[in-house]
């Protein structure tokens, strides 16, 4: 791996998801010739079926097992968002969805309530720190069961409408005179100096779950770039599933997080998720699937019972052992990475973006950045 | 080389679905024909930019570096409007 990035004036960048289109964006306004690839057109992919979730607090601040810096990564993508979001409007005059919080963490076990007064003990002091809620305001003001047991309100979550967020990103994408679209895998070779970026001077993959899949040409045969990188083989898939329901009256107003649960009312729609489901890569939603986690949603807020079902998918979250993005340079020279978001590729879409073109255009990185570094997130070897 | 521009209309006006869905019967055809110029793996040629017209409106376009692959595409996209 080589040190500062030198003299990149452009660059393929794998993938045309929110991470992808967002790293684009930002290096193409920082002077870059970007050429998007992606064989999907308009987008979808994870960044569509996503419910938007911008939850630093429930994700991150006090899940077991993941990377000790992820809750300051995803905070701080957190306070960017309400300005990225403006300046996307700005730019493209369509709505970037976002919606400050907060959210309603709510428990109906033992276990959930002990995840709840982690939180609110790892958050203790700050301006933002979540607060407790009264029982029987809870269930008067939010519609909500009485198999709840607790309650917490985290100022610091909110939420966006990735779909309108990623549509107003396309578009922005499509309209930067530096930017080129190409619907189609990304022709990378390796010659014997090296990796040949597509004529470009360098590269970057967010190409989702399918990262380690990227490929190169060599002696005229597809080779996985993870033979030069093992890390890219640490994303693994995570399918979800969930379903949308026609607003309701008596719904909550307000994101519900219950477990791996979540309630998330949009404008046009309930959302209702999800499923975490490690090494699956699904293409629909299974009918068993969807009921149970209907029921699961009735249960915290009886309303939802009578709300008619008007959508329900499936998509596939990449993934890390430790819930973190992997974010920098690879071993071969100019080809970088910005994927692994697992459930926070929406939030961290600002802070990432921002990053990749911190070390892409000006070679630099803060301590934060280098946590994510590639060469520090291989699996330890047993 | 010359280049052809395929101009799809006012942004608001094309329909996203069929448009994602003509750009994949393009790739498909692509992969399916049996010809020396299939067997160069590389896919069409193809770019999708939003420019302003002199009007100020938005206007989607599709550029192409080959005649056929131009052609192709306006078949498929003919055929995904016809649908609608």
């Amino acid at each position: 791996m080589s040190g500062a990035p030198q003299n990149i004036q452009s660059i393929a960048v794998i993938g045309a998801g929110i991470i992808g289109l967002s790293c684009a964006l930002e290096l193409a306004d920082r002077g870059l010739i970007v050429t998007l690839y992606d064989k999907a057109w308009p987008p979808r992919g994870a960044s569509w079926a996503a419910a938007g979730m911008l939850a630093p607090a429930f994700e991150a601040a006090s899940e077991p097992g993941i990377h000790p810096c992820l809750f300051e990564l995803c905070e701080q993508s957190a306070q960017m968002w309400p300005d990225w979001s403006d300046a996307l409007e700005v730019r493209t005059g369509l709505s970037a969805g976002y919606r400050a919080g907060p959210s309603l963490a709510v428990a109906i076990d033992k276990a959930q309530e002990r995840h709840l007064s982690a939180i609110e003990h790892a958050m203790c002091g700050r301006p933002d720190a979540p607060r407790a809620c009264p029982m029987d305001r809870v269930r008067r003001d939010a519609a909500l069961g009485g198999s709840i047991t607790a309650a917490l309100l985290l100022p610091s979550d909110g939420q966006a409408d990735n779909r309108r967020t990623l549509a107003a990103l396309a578009a922005a994408v499509e309209q930067h005179p530096r930017i080129i679209i190409r619907p189609q895998e990304a022709p990378l070779k390796v010659t014997r100096n090296g990796l040949d970026h597509a004529g470009h001077d360098a590269t970057l993959i967010c190409a989702g779950w399918g990262t380690p899949m990227v490929t190169a040409i060599e002696n005229g045969q597809p080779i996985r770039l993870s033979k030069w990188d093992p890390v890219l083989d640490e994303i693994e898939a995570y399918g979800g599933q969930m379903l949308a329901v026609a607003p309701i009256e008596g719904a909550p107003e307000t994101t519900i997080r219950c477990g791996d649960l979540y309630i998330v009312p949009k404008e046009d729609r309930i959302i209702i998720g999800a499923t975490t489901e490690r090494g699956r890569v699904l293409e629909a939603a299974e009918d068993d699937v969807i009921a149970e986690l209907k029921s699961r949603a009735a249960e915290i807020c009886p309303v939802l019972a009578g709300a008619s079902v008007i959508e329900t998918w499936a998509g596939v979250r990449p993934g890390t052992a430790d819930h973190a993005p992997i974010l920098g340079e690879l071993r071969l020279a100019n080809l970088f990475v910005a994927s692994g978001h697992y459930r926070n590729g929406i939030l961290l879409a600002p802070i990432s973006a921002k990053i990749m073109a911190d070390l892409i255009n000006d070679g630099e990185a803060t301590e934060l950045a280098r946590a994510f570094f590639p060469q520090s997130r291989l699996a330890p070897q047993v | 080389m010359a280049e052809i521009i395929l101009d799809l209309g006012p942004v608001n006006s094309v329909d996203e679905t069929a448009f994602a869905q003509a750009i994949e019967s393009l790739a498909r055809w692509h992969e399916s024909r049996d010809t020396i110029a299939a067997r160069d793996r590389d896919a069409p040629d193809l770019m999708i930019k939003t420019v302003s017209d002199a009007a100020g409106t938005l206007r989607k376009s599709v550029i192409f570096q080959k005649q056929e692959w131009a052609a192709a595409f306006m078949g498929f996209w003919e055929r995904e409007r016809a649908v609608l």
